[in-house]
Order: C-alpha cells, then structure tokens, then sequence
C-alpha cells in the first residue's frame, strides 16, 4: 500500500438519488501525498464523492479505489486508515473535549494514550481538554471535528468544506496543518466552495452536476482556460460544457 | 399585536403538519383505534368462572343451580376431586366442594379462592355463600349453611396494588427505557455522530451492543430501584423469589433498550420518535394483561397480546410475586426464555437495518 502513486482512483463512478444524478462517470485520480480540492457549487457532487469514498454510500455503476483498496469490497480495510470530517461538526456536546476525541480514539482502536492529548496540541485545543463541548465556539468545534478525524492516524483525509465559518486566521491554521500532514504521507481530500481557498490545493478537480470539468494545478487550469482568475476559468469551464453536453 | 404575523406562523405550522403524514395520522387516527380498543375492552361481558366439585348429590345440585342463577358467576361442573387442578390451571377464580361432615350435621361447604386478583376474590365472596344459602332453603334444611373460605393464593390482605404491581412495575420500567433510548439513539443520527461512526470500523452490531451495555446498566439500576421502592415503600405483599422478579425486569429493559434503537431508526427527529411511544404504550397497555387478564381476551386480541413482550413479563412477574413460582415453574420458564428471544431479536434487527437507514 505504502508505494500507491495514487490514494484514490476512481473509474467511471456514477450515484444517483431518485430522478437527480449525482456522480455521472466520474473518472479521477489523486496523486498520495498531496492536497486535492474538489471545487464546485453546492450539488456538484462533492459531499457524494467523499461519502462513497468513506464507504458510507454504494455506487451504482463504476469503481473507487482508496489506498489500493476497492471501498465496496473491502471497505473493512480502508475504514481504519481513512479520516472523515463531515460537513457539522459531529460531536457530542455533552462530553468534553478530551473525552470526544478518547472516544473516536477507542473506536479506531488507538491504544497510545498520548495521541489524545498530542492531537488536541495539533489543533489548539489542549488547554481546553477539560471544557465540555456545547460551551465552545464554532471555530472551537470545528478543531474539535478535525482533531477526532486526525487521532488514528489516517492516510487518507477526507475533509468535507472543512473550513465553513471558520476565520480567517483559524483557516490559515487549518491549511498550514494540512500541508504539514502531506509531509507526513497523507493525502487530504478537501471540498471547497470558496476559490481562494482552491489556491492553496496542490491540484484541483471542477465538479459540476456530478461531472469533472477539468483537473489540474490551479496555474495549469487557469491557463488552459486563458483566465485570470479560477473563478473566471469555473466559468469558462462550466460554459464550455454546456455548449458540448 | 399583528394578526399578520401571528397569521403567519398558524400557516406555516399548518403547512409543515400537512406535510408529515405520520402525525396527521397520530393526531387522526391513533386516538380512534385506542379509544375503540379500550371501548372494546370495558365492554367486554365479564363474569367469573366459578367450578363446583358435584358428585350428583341433593344438596351439591342444589348449590350448582343456585350458583348457576346468581348474577356474574359462570358455572363450571367438576368431578369429585378436580377443583384444584382446575384452579391452579387459572381456568376458574374459585370451587365449590362439600366438606366431609358427620351424619346429621349442617352441611358445609368449602369455597377455595385463587386469589391473586382481590377484585374477583371480593366477588366471589360476597355471591357465593348467599347462593349456596339459598340453596339450602330450597332443600328445606333449616340450619343456616357453613361456608369456609380458603385462599389459593394470597389472602384477604390482598388488596388491588398486590395484584396490579407485578405488572405495573416491569410497564413503567420498560416504557421509561424504551423512551429514552430511542430519543438519545435518534441523537446520534441528528448531531451527525452516526455518520462519523459508521464510516469507521465499528460495526453495526457493535454499535447497537455498546447502546445496550450502557443503557442496559442505568436500565436494570432502574429496575431494582423500582422494584425496591414497590416492596418496602409501597409495601406491596409477595411471596416468590425477589431475585427472579429482578431477572425477569433486567431482561425485559434491556429488551427495551433494543426495541428504543431499533424503532428510533425508522424516525427522522425527535418529534417521530416521540410518536412511537403510544404505538408502543397503548397496545401494551391495554392488551398484556395488566389490567385484563390475557386469558379473558378474544382470542384475536389474545394473538396479539401474544406477540407483546410485556405479556411475558407480567405473566412471570405475577406468577413469582403472587404464586411464589421459582425457577421451576414451567410457565416462568418460558416467559423468561421469550422475553430473551425478544430482546436477541429486536437486537439483530436494530443491527441490520442500521446501515441501510445512515447511508
């Protein structure tokens, strides 16, 4: 597993719910080690994508492959080495901070007790450890969240919009952390609506109504695109895909 | 003060209920099919089978048909000898038999009470020696008749709380579980935690254990808390084992535990969740045997309370503390090893429609 070139790789992924398609033949690759964004309005697919890849939904045409290892056929496997911060913060506020991440620590069979408290330094939280978790602020939880994702040691990081209302400064925090983890090995799966944030992404894919539009380094798409800025080029993409459907 | 704005919020709720097709039905329907129900229930011709031990003899005859003509006893002829058999079946609430007396003596008459539900105990006693007295004017004997009463079980300290307790005890028990399991359960899925856990090696059944490990514990902390506040508080009487009663209420609430994951799984907020409760509550209620014995039933609601899990446990739970059965007893037995199936069952179910419903 160590020597995947790439931590993910999908073929031809679809997903559909009732009349509305989701995933239509999503082809992708994401290199491991890296930071890829997956860039796209609300309903592009991407919450579909990283939830299939969490093993939490079944395709229903094509195949996912997550450090080498087939998600529906041994989604046992991939569930111990892959991290998943959702969307809200899925904590239990009637806990406290150290007790939340104990618990996700146990679940994930983490037997060092040092991890708890080294993860809670990882996010700023270790001088709140004793703090129960519905009297913490939002930027708070959302370290929280990220820290119970981190505690196993994941290889792959699917973060899902993990920086929703966090501050700027908070924000900054979170992607110096996640470049640091890249040179740890781990490759982090990040949704994004918002663009600027897509410039601190190693590479990008434009998802549209389940669809990529295009793939590449931020430069490489801006380029292709003959924009100036990667919302212009989302545009430029998203139009082009119209005109061809 | 604007009528506008309050206007405004009477119609949204208006819009969001006709929306939510399962509590028009809770508001619609529920109430008609519990009042039929518990209509049906009142209704129901109650008399209280009495057995007479008649070798055809004048004077026990003569006692049969003046039960026979009393109001609210249904009579039941018995050989010589098979009153008690009959009474420890629970087929009848009381016999009748001639006790052994000495040529020329007054007749006499033994009436033997099952007596673990005081109010047909109180019936019996006060119809069965004014119609056995009657019977003897009829054959012209002119000594008032002896009539010695003897209990089954219990005695005449029993009052209504004796009888109602062993099932009122395991009902509150469960329905306070069931309750609080399948709205903390239901938590999970709405903070987003189930979402979490289920994209990590935990398996579903181990989910659903750890929910019965640690709800199980408060649950049978509570029922031993319940049960001892029923004996030495409330001074309910009883004769069996206080242990089996114990074992009878800590597999029942751990079945509750399973039953609150299993149904919390078909809601989508705490408002369906809470609408369980009398879909749950009622038929409970009504049908397993806490206020009418399952026996008296028509046979289709006896069906149905058959497949109740609190008929089991009322039904052991009155067998132990009113009869004193043990362990022995075939029919503690049996409740005892359906009310684990019940539990292992709804357990099984809970695991395996959990996924389905997170994803």
């Amino acid at each position: 597993m160590e020597g995947e070139a790439y931590a993910v790789e999908t073929d031809g992924l679809a997903k559909r719910f009732g009349l509305v398609v989701a995933l239509d033949r999503l082809t992708l690759r994401v290199p491991a080690g890296i930071t890829y964004g997956l860039l796209g309005p609300n309903g592009s697919g991407k919450t579909t994508l990283i939830r299939l890849l969490a093993g939490l939904l079944r395709a229903d045409a094509g195949s996912a492959r997550v450090l080498g290892h087939d998600v529906t056929l041994s989604a046992e496997k991939t569930r111990h080495v892959v991290g998943y911060m959702t969307q809200a913060d899925a904590l239990y506020g009637d806990l406290t901070v150290q007790e939340n991440v104990a618990f996700f620590a146990d679940i994930f069979g983490v037997s060092d007790g040092r991890r708890v408290r080294e993860v809670l330094h990882i996010v700023d939280l270790a001088d709140r450890a004793d703090s129960l978790v519905h009297t913490l602020s939002g930027g708070m939880r959302r370290r929280l969240s990220l820290a119970t994702a981190l505690v196993h040691r994941p290889r792959l990081l699917l973060l899902d919009e993990p920086t929703v209302g966090v501050d700027p400064q908070l924000r900054a925090a979170f992607w110096r952390h996640f470049h640091e983890l890249n040179r740890e090995g781990v490759t982090i799966i990040v949704s994004s609506h918002v663009m600027d944030e897509a410039e601190r992404c190693d590479r990008l894919g434009l998802l549209r109504e389940g669809r990529l539009l295009a793939e590449g380094t931020a430069d490489e798409l801006r380029r292709r695109a003959g924009r100036e800025t990667l919302e212009e080029a989302f545009l430029a993409y998203a139009e082009a895909s119209n005109v061809v459907p | 003060m604007s009528f506008r704005r309050g206007g405004a919020v009477a119609r949204r709720i208006i819009f969001q209920l006709r929306r939510d097709h399962r509590t028009l039905g809770l508001i619609f329907v529920v109430p008609l099919a519990v009042l039929a129900l518990l209509g049906y229930l009142v209704r129901l011709p109650s008399s209280v089978a009495i057995g007479i031990e008649t070798s055809g003899s004048p004077p026990e005859e003569a006692a049969a048909q003046a039960l026979e003509s009393a109001p609210g006893l249904r009579v039941v002829r018995l050989a010589p000898g098979a009153g008690e058999a009959e009474l420890q079946a629970g087929r009848i609430a009381g016999v009748v038999k001639r006790a052994p007396t000495p040529p020329g003596a007054a007749v006499t008459f033994e009436l033997t009470v099952e007596g673990a539900d005081p109010n047909k105990s109180a019936l019996l006693l006060s119809r069965v020696p004014a119609a056995l007295a009657r019977s003897l004017a009829q054959l012209g004997g002119g000594a008032a008749p002896q009539v010695s009463v003897r209990y089954l079980y219990g005695g005449p300290q029993f009052d209504p709380l004796d009888y109602f307790a062993p099932a009122l005890v395991p009902t509150f028990a469960f329905l306070f579980v069931f309750l609080l399991t399948s709205v903390s359960f239901l938590r999970e899925r709405t903070q987003g935690t189930l979402e979490r856990l289920m994209a990590s090696p935990l398996s579903r059944l181990e989910l659903v254990l750890g929910y019965m490990g640690g709800f199980g514990l408060f649950a049978v902390v509570q029922s031993a808390v319940i049960l001892l506040f029923a004996v030495f508080v409330l001074r309910i009487h009883y004769v069996g084992n206080l242990g089996i009663v114990f074992l009878v209420q800590a597999i029942l609430t751990v079945l509750a535990v399973n039953l609150g994951v299993l149904l919390s799984g078909f809601a989508r907020n705490e408002f369906q969740a809470v609408q369980f409760m009398p879909m749950v509550v009622f038929p409970q209620a009504l049908l397993a045997g806490v206020f009418w014995p399952v026996n008296d039933l028509p046979v289709v609601l006896r069906l149905v309370a058959q497949a109740l899990p609190l008929t089991y446990a009322n039904e052991a739970l009155r067998e132990v503390m009113i009869r004193g059965a043990g362990l022995q007893s075939a029919t503690v037995l049996r409740d005892l090893l359906v009310l684990t199936a019940f539990a292992g069952l709804f357990l099984a179910l809970a695991a395996m429609t959990l996924r389905r419903r997170a994803g």
